[in-house]
């Protein structure tokens, strides 16, 4: 059996997409949800004002996020951006958007996860009953934006608040160490979106934090959803465990039904 | 609770291509790999054949891409997987920068277990458009063996630490293209969408140069709309397995929106006319 006619076997929830560049377009959004046959896509944010947004910048993003469910409808899973150095910026978007049906919080490059701003804003969300999506990166190479949280930071932020509900992205980018750092973390669960595809991620993960940890996404539209989807079907693990990665966890995560 | 809306499902019409299609993936890398376990045995490069459905691969082995002799290093490489000739060749890494690389060529070329000439600059560090590059280039033509340039090892963002890995620039590889015989066969491969799409170059007027778009991070829309810019029939199949997951390239393939035809070349048929077997 060939990999698409796999495909056709799985419920499919992107938990980790952006509305920027070509999702900007609602059209071809919906068109894609179609193609890809999506049940459902987390919108992030569409990355407005780069690695420190300022507050006006924060607020036209949750604004295109919801224009973007209210045009589209009930695929999509609207979560609110945030800067959380601003900080009662932040914490007025948390209201306001929680009002307007967002169920998540996103937190990108803005601020560490273990300053004190990103702790107060952290627990305003968890209040409403959100996930916390963090990005968070080891990176080996390269200039990081200057205030990207790591792992172990992840780590710590979710050690303070363990009844709420963390998604570290990406694995941590390095995956070995961004894995290892949040195995004791039993409220994380991570997302291997984008377009780092080393051979070895998702075994470790399912093996280190257990199927029930592991949620699909692809940070699209900047990475392709086939090439996603491709590692995760290529798993040597039975059905169960690869339904559990494509939509059964977030689905528990979001309480959808 | 949240309620899902129900929606048709549009794949269920798009019928896989079969596994037991012709398949060539032109971008494995097997061998000692020092930064990770990798299931590199004969038998597993079996299974790996099986599970993934492919009929031949071309291997870049760790030893010929790291070795001080990269001769050396493929005799010991070419030994290991002999049990798999029938179906595995190899690229042999060479390093103009050092002596003896022409012997290295002219020994490629008569050794039917060499696919072709791979070079490396991001990590034997000279520049894609050296002078001796062009004469490596102009021998193995000479010689009729083709040329892969690997534009990276590992993804940019979490190489090992230890490694210094120094991608071609977009200048430099524009001179190296733009130098390079018409008759010269090569493929590009670890090369990302955004680096191929800046490049200031006539594709079709370049009618042996070939793309791999296995591991070229590709956007939602980067394999739709490729035929609109780059010949199809020069475009290859190599997913980087087993250090890289082989059945994203794969499915990223299959789910293009591009025809039974244009996938089959990719998958296949464009390498046999690169690689010139029957």
């Amino acid at each position: 059996m060939g990999l698409m006619d796999q495909l056709q076997r799985f419920s499919v929830i992107d938990a980790h997409a952006h509305n920027w560049n070509r999702f900007i377009d609602s059209d071809y959004l919906r068109t894609c949800l179609d193609r890809f046959d999506l049940k459902g896509m987390v919108i992030l944010s569409n990355l407005t004002g780069g690695f420190d947004p300022l507050p006006d910048q924060v607020h036209e993003s949750n604004v295109a996020t919801a224009r973007l469910r209210d045009t589209i409808g009930d695929r999509i899973f609207p979560f609110c951006y945030v800067n959380a150095t601003h900080t009662q910026h932040a914490l007025e978007q948390i209201d306001r958007w929680n009002s307007e049906g967002f169920v998540g919080l996103k937190f990108w490059v803005s601020q560490r996860a273990t300053e004190s701003c990103t702790m107060e804003v952290t627990e305003a969300a968890l209040a409403h009953g959100w996930p916390i999506l963090y990005h968070a990166y080891y990176r080996t190479h390269g200039a990081a934006p200057p205030n990207e949280t790591v792992p172990m930071d992840v780590a710590n932020l979710a050690a303070s608040f363990p009844s709420g509900q963390f998604i570290m992205a990406h694995f941590g980018a390095q995956f070995e160490h961004g894995l290892r750092a949040v195995e004791h973390s039993p409220n994380i669960a991570v997302d291997y979106a984008g377009s780092i595809n080393e051979r070895g991620a998702y075994e470790t993960a399912l093996k280190i934090l257990g199927p029930e940890r592991v949620v699909f996404g692809t940070d699209m539209p900047g990475a392709d959803f086939f090439i996603n989807a491709g590692r995760v079907l290529q798993l040597d693990e039975d059905d169960q465990i690869k339904q559990l990665i494509f939509s059964g966890n977030i689905k528990r995560i979001l309480r959808i039904d | 609770m949240i309620s899902l809306p129900r929606v048709e499902n549009p794949m269920e019409n798009r019928a896989s291509i079969s596994t037991s299609s012709d398949i060539i993936d032109v971008n494995w890398y097997v061998g000692n790999y020092p930064f990770r376990s990798l299931k590199t045995q004969p038998k597993d490069l079996a299974q790996l054949r099986v599970k993934s459905g492919i009929s031949r691969a071309i291997a870049c082995d760790f030893n010929s891409l790291f070795y001080y002799d990269s001769m050396d290093g493929i005799e010991e490489t070419l030994r290991r997987y002999e049990s798999l000739s029938d179906w595995l060749q190899f690229y042999l890494v060479v390093n103009p920068s050092f002596p003896k690389w022409e012997k290295a060529i002219e020994h490629a070329a008569q050794d039917s277990r060499i696919a072709a000439i791979r070079i490396a600059p991001c990590l034997h560090h000279y520049s894609v458009d050296a002078p001796e590059v062009q004469m490596l280039i102009d021998l193995a033509s000479k010689c009729g063996i083709p040329i892969n340039v690997m534009a990276r090892l590992f993804d940019d963002r979490v190489a090992p630490q230890c490694v210094q890995q120094i991608v071609p620039s977009r200048a430099s590889v524009l001179d190296f293209l733009r130098s390079c015989s018409v008759e010269a066969r090569i493929s590009l491969s670890m090369f990302y969408f955004d680096e191929l799409m800046a490049l200031d170059i006539d594709w079709v007027r370049n009618p042996n140069l070939y793309i791999d778009v296995g591991c070229s991070k590709p956007n939602v829309a980067s394999l739709d709309e490729l035929p609109s810019w780059f010949p199809i029939e020069r475009v290859l199949f190599g997913t980087g397995a087993p250090l890289y997951y082989w059945g994203g390239s794969r499915l990223g393939l299959e789910g293009a929106a591009w025809t039974v035809v244009q996938q089959q070349d990719v998958l296949a048929d464009n390498a046999k006319v690169f690689f010139e077997w029957d």
